[in-house]
């Protein structure tokens, strides 16, 4: 008597694929629906776990698209400081889907949102859907309207060029205007801005709205480029705090099983959506809390590299990707050396004249 | 006082002007020991409380011009680091930030002051092993920009003196607030617009950022001038 059980590979079994193997040792979490290679013009947003992604990306030379660079003499402390080299463009963290959809949105001219600027006594001010893009705000509205409009231009041209847009859902919990409706990343007056009750309230986000919210994304976005992809994770990182009443842990359950199952979701029902397992690889209880660090909260770096180190072989094992990356490998290589050629301009060749003159004539 | 003269290639200028005129110098060593690239990673570090190169070249024309194997006390150091106006340019980023509320990306101060600190971080590290192993020092500015070497870039000659005007506030105010004496190119060495005068720069066509043994003439007398005050001061320099 034969059973649809009988032919199925190892990974499909607890005991053979979780309970005998170590953390490090699990393995085929992750098998890429399409081809993800170096040719392939790649955009990130989410929160502040898709940094790492997207850290990694650059570093094995895939073609991460940053609309808004930064100087490359910059340190990451400096980066970070500023919203620089985080993701395409300068949005920060993005940690809802509502805050993704109204992100595009307000870029697209389709959504203006009653609460746009936040100013300080002196004149300062500060972007409600930025805040900490500019740690001491802009000098005056003018400049801070002139930086937003740039930043929309990035965000359209993200739009126009990416051909995989990949997110991490971070929180289903928000703080919204009661007026229209618009998402803040974080609490008015926690950064910048005040809070104001009769202006301001908690929203936790529900699986449906998480849901209809993404898949308005994806058809905002898809509207402008139809052949974008999309690769969802959920973030690893627990709530630092919940204002939802409930106790943090299970506050965060709630949050971390509704990205969770929106993903499921878009996956299946969108073929142009693919989840990576981020989050099973760091928070489930095989891995025993192996990769937090002790406050149980932050991922520590061994536990990035581990999951870094399962999507870029997964990615490699993709049919013909391997191949793919090979060659879109060496086209980069052979960019790469163009660029540094370039970098090496006549003011080096000047410079090493000037100096060897000097000793030239000892 | 025993002065000497160190740093990047727009070293080479001062010491032209210095082996042109060897009476006049006396006193003076002006040697060419670094250059823009070495500044943009660590090049010095302090061990047995001296402050040393890290580069085996930059250790080796160090012997070579002065015979040390470090920064000493025995003299005033003057370093011509920092050059501000070249390579800090060069990043694509500023061929896009507006200039006088013009068209372009909005680059607020906080993000500008960064950028440059970033850019000098290694030297700046550099001035705070010499403050701390007691080394007296000052710096001397790199030149301005050249208008040719901006003309037909993307970024432009516009750019390019807004952006280094921004660049040296910056570096002179960091320079004042660590107590460090620094000497900059003087009214004639500009155009009226604040490039490099053309007629200072170097004798060789293509080489569109050094100054010529004029203008090296002319920094070197102002360090000339700049010493003996200090001297007179009894060189409270940077190492109080």
């Amino acid at each position: 008597m034969s059973n649809p059980y009988q032919n199925l590979e190892p990974e499909a079994f607890w005991s053979r694929a979780v309970a005998d193997v170590a953390p490090h040792g699990l393995s085929n979490l992750f098998q890429p629906r399409f081809s993800i290679d170096r040719t392939m013009r790649v955009a990130t947003a989410g929160s502040c776990f898709a940094q790492h992604i997207g850290r990694t990306l650059r570093g094995e030379g895939f073609n991460l698209l940053d609309f808004e660079p930064a100087p490359k003499f910059m340190t990451q402390a400096t980066l970070n400081r500023f919203g620089l080299g985080m993701y395409s463009a300068r949005y920060g963290n993005i940690y809802t889907a509502r805050q993704l959809l109204q992100t595009f949105q307000r870029a697209l001219g389709q959504l203006k949102p009653v609460e746009d600027v936040w100013k300080t006594e002196d004149g300062r001010c500060f972007d409600p859907f930025r805040p900490n893009v500019e740690p001491d705000g802009f000098a005056d509205e003018t400049r801070y309207r002139k930086d937003r409009e740039w930043h929309f231009t990035a965000v359209r041209r993200l739009l126009k060029k990416a051909d995989l847009f990949i997110f991490t859902f971070g929180l289903t919990e928000a703080w919204r205007d009661r007026r229209d409706g618009v998402v803040f990343p974080s609490c008015p007056g926690a950064i910048a801005g005040e809070f104001d009750e009769t202006k301001h309230e908690f929203v936790n986000f529900s699986y449906e709205e998480t849901l209809e919210d993404f898949l308005r994304f994806a058809e905002l976005a898809r509207s402008v480029n139809p052949a974008m992809k999309f690769l969802v994770t959920v973030s690893p990182v627990p709530l630092t705090a919940t204002a939802s009443g409930d106790h943090v842990l299970p506050a965060t359950v709630y949050s971390k099983s509704v990205l969770r199952a929106v993903c499921g979701a878009l996956r299946q029902r969108c073929d142009f959506v693919d989840y990576f397992p981020s989050y099973e690889l760091i928070a489930s209880h095989p891995i025993r809390g192996a990769y937090y660090e002790a406050n149980l909260r932050s991922v520590a770096p061994v536990g990035v590299e581990q999951v870094m180190k399962r999507f870029l072989a997964a990615l490699s094992e993709t049919g013909g990707s391997a191949e793919k990356s090979s060659a879109a490998m060496s086209k980069w290589k052979k960019r790469r050396q163009k660029k540094a050629q370039r970098g090496a301009s006549a003011d080096d060749v000047a410079c090493e004249e000037e100096m060897l003159e000097a000793f030239a004539e000892k | 006082m025993k002065v000497r003269v160190a740093g990047n290639s727009h070293t080479g200028a001062l010491w032209r002007a210095a082996e042109a005129d060897p009476e006049s110098a006396e006193g003076f060593r002006v040697r060419p020991i670094l250059n823009g690239s070495v500044e943009m990673e660590p090049f010095s570090h302090i061990s047995e409380g001296q402050v040393r190169l890290l580069h085996k070249e930059a250790q080796e024309r160090l012997k070579l011009g002065f015979d040390l194997s470090h920064f000493d006390q025995d003299a005033f150091w003057w370093f011509v680091v920092g050059n501000i106006n070249a390579r800090f340019l060069r990043d694509p980023l500023w061929e896009k930030v507006s200039v006088g509320g013009g068209p372009g990306r909005e680059v607020s101060d906080a993000f500008f002051r960064a950028a440059v600190e970033d850019f000098l971080c290694q030297i700046l590290t550099f001035f705070d092993q010499l403050k701390h192993c007691g080394v007296s020092f000052g710096v001397v500015f790199a030149p301005p920009p050249l208008e040719a070497r901006w003309a037909d870039t993307k970024l432009g000659p516009a750019r390019a003196l807004s952006h280094s005007a921004r660049a040296w506030k910056i570096y002179s105010e960091l320079l004042d607030s660590r107590g460090i004496p620094f000497i900059r190119p003087p009214q004639e060495a500009f155009t009226s617009e604040g490039f490099l005068n053309p007629k200072l720069k170097s004798k060789r066509a293509s080489d569109l950022i050094h100054g010529n043994e004029k203008y090296g003439r002319m920094m070197f007398d102002l360090i000339k001038q700049r010493s003996r005050s200090l001297d007179a001061e009894a060189v409270p320099g940077a190492a109080d």
